[in-house]
């Protein structure tokens, strides 16, 4: 790989802002109502799962990304286009979560903006981010994650403060059964946000530790999870399941409430920084992890090449994926989940490990004999 | 040369990942989900027009360079 490396602690950090990204900006899990904060819980379980199947595909193919190794398992005949394949999910994943952004922007702040001018700023930053690299955007959230924390923090002492937070919201828990939860988690609560850490196996190879990238994996998705279903349950607690489930930006809603004495309020800015943060992680993540692949592919020196043409296509493809928000978290929430998340995150990934296995073993034996 | 073909593939790849979900997500046929594509709103329309041939140059200016070294 080339010179860059980043440290077990940015990969632990960037899990985290990666795994929030656009999960706190929407209500997730909240089809299982006031027990929207388990399905989230159970779906981390899954998700720990998954990224030990990650993982274990870097332990076999040590010092190779995912489209590195994805011909070594299939072969170049159909390796190639399934390579293709994940570059080209990548980029359809990072121009859903800046549609993501930009309609926030749009609904919350900015209602008479264009789009795309909005859109155009934001893969701008991405951009220049992407250009310098993984370890630069790994160090720029060492420095952002603390204050989200901070952020989360302050929220809830503000909304305590505020007397917003009844938890007999949040009841009763199990009032309908497991069977809601279960059907909530599987398959939209473990693809996304969980799932999405597919994409790791594009930065592993840069770990300048690879036999740590298992255990800081799997604390970060835990540290994750239990912030977001945090978060989940403060919004359940604050607006009631009903609500949540209406808001388009249920983070935001929550914010909104914050009144201590008629003098601290209107601090939207908490929740749009917090998701902020999250969205810039994940859209950077998801751009680079698709430029290192199409230049490793395709043989270029380096991935810096490919940001500009790349990023014209995250930023297009993101205005053009829906012409309106319902329309575009239908085709995310539940065309794209069965018919893209689930295939490459966990169908395909599943398949390579076995057919590596079998390969290991196959090869073992033929040596032994 | 080749990065305008890889920046074509990729353009082409994503954008039959976007058309075959609007497809699905809208129940259209895809002469209407194409139609859909082009009737947006003129400004991101020019935007996006403008991006392309931004990038077409930069990647001709990136080609020259080389050639020259």
């Amino acid at each position: 790989m080339g010179k860059e490396q980043i440290c077990s602690r940015q990969l632990f950090m960037l899990i985290i802002s990666f795994e929030l990204g656009t999960a706190i900006v929407f209500g997730l899990g909240m089809d299982a109502k006031q027990d929207a904060w388990i399905v989230i819980l159970l779906a981390t379980v899954v998700g720990l799962l998954m990224y030990v199947m990650y993982t274990e595909l870097f332990r076999l193919f040590p010092g190779q990304t995912l489209t590195q190794y994805i011909p070594q398992i299939f072969g170049k005949v159909l390796g190639l286009p399934l390579s293709l394949l994940y570059i080209t999910f990548f980029i359809y994943l990072a121009a859903r979560d800046l549609r993501d952004f930009a309609e926030l922007i749009i609904g919350a702040f900015l209602r008479d903006t264009p789009l795309a001018v909005i859109s155009f700023i934001i893969i701008l930053v991405v951009c220049y981010a992407v250009f310098h690299g993984i370890e630069v955007i790994g160090r720029a959230n060492e420095v952002l994650l603390p204050i989200v924390l901070i952020m989360l923090v302050l929220m809830t002492i503000l909304l305590l403060a505020s007397n917003q937070i009844h938890m007999t919201n949040l009841q009763p828990v199990l009032g309908e059964g497991i069977k809601p939860i279960i059907k909530a988690t599987f398959p939209l609560a473990v693809a996304f946000p969980f799932g999405e850490a597919v994409v790791f196996g594009m930065f592993l190879p840069y770990l300048n530790q690879p036999s740590k990238a298992r255990a800081t994996g799997l604390a970060a998705l835990l540290v994750s999870g239990f912030m977001i279903s945090y978060t989940t349950a403060v919004n359940i607690a604050v607006l009631n399941a009903d609500i949540t489930f209406m808001a388009n930006f249920p983070l935001l809603a929550t914010v909104r409430l914050i009144n201590v004495g008629q003098f601290i309020q209107r601090l939207e800015i908490i929740a749009m920084f917090l998701m902020f943060v999250g969205g810039f992680i994940k859209i950077a993540l998801f751009f680079l992890g698709a430029v290192i692949g199409a230049s490793s592919m395709f043989r270029f020196p380096n991935h810096r090449t490919l940001v500009v043409p790349v990023g014209l296509i995250i930023f297009t493809s993101s205005i053009y994926i829906a012409r309106s928000l319902p329309e575009h978290l239908e085709e995310g929430l539940k065309i794209a989940v069965p018919i893209l998340l689930i295939p490459l995150e966990l169908i395909l990934p599943f398949a390579m490990l076995l057919i590596a296995y079998v390969r290991k073993w196959y090869l073992s034996k033929t040596n032994n004999s | 040369m080749k990065l305008f073909g890889v920046f074509l593939l990729l353009f082409v790849a994503t954008f039959a990942i976007s058309i075959s979900m609007d497809m699905l997500a809208l129940g259209i046929p895809l002469q209407e989900a194409l139609a859909n594509l082009w009737e947006s709103v003129g400004l991101e329309k020019s935007m996006v027009i403008i991006g392309f041939l931004l990038t077409t140059v930069y990647i001709l200016i990136l080609g020259l360079r080389h050639k020259e070294k």
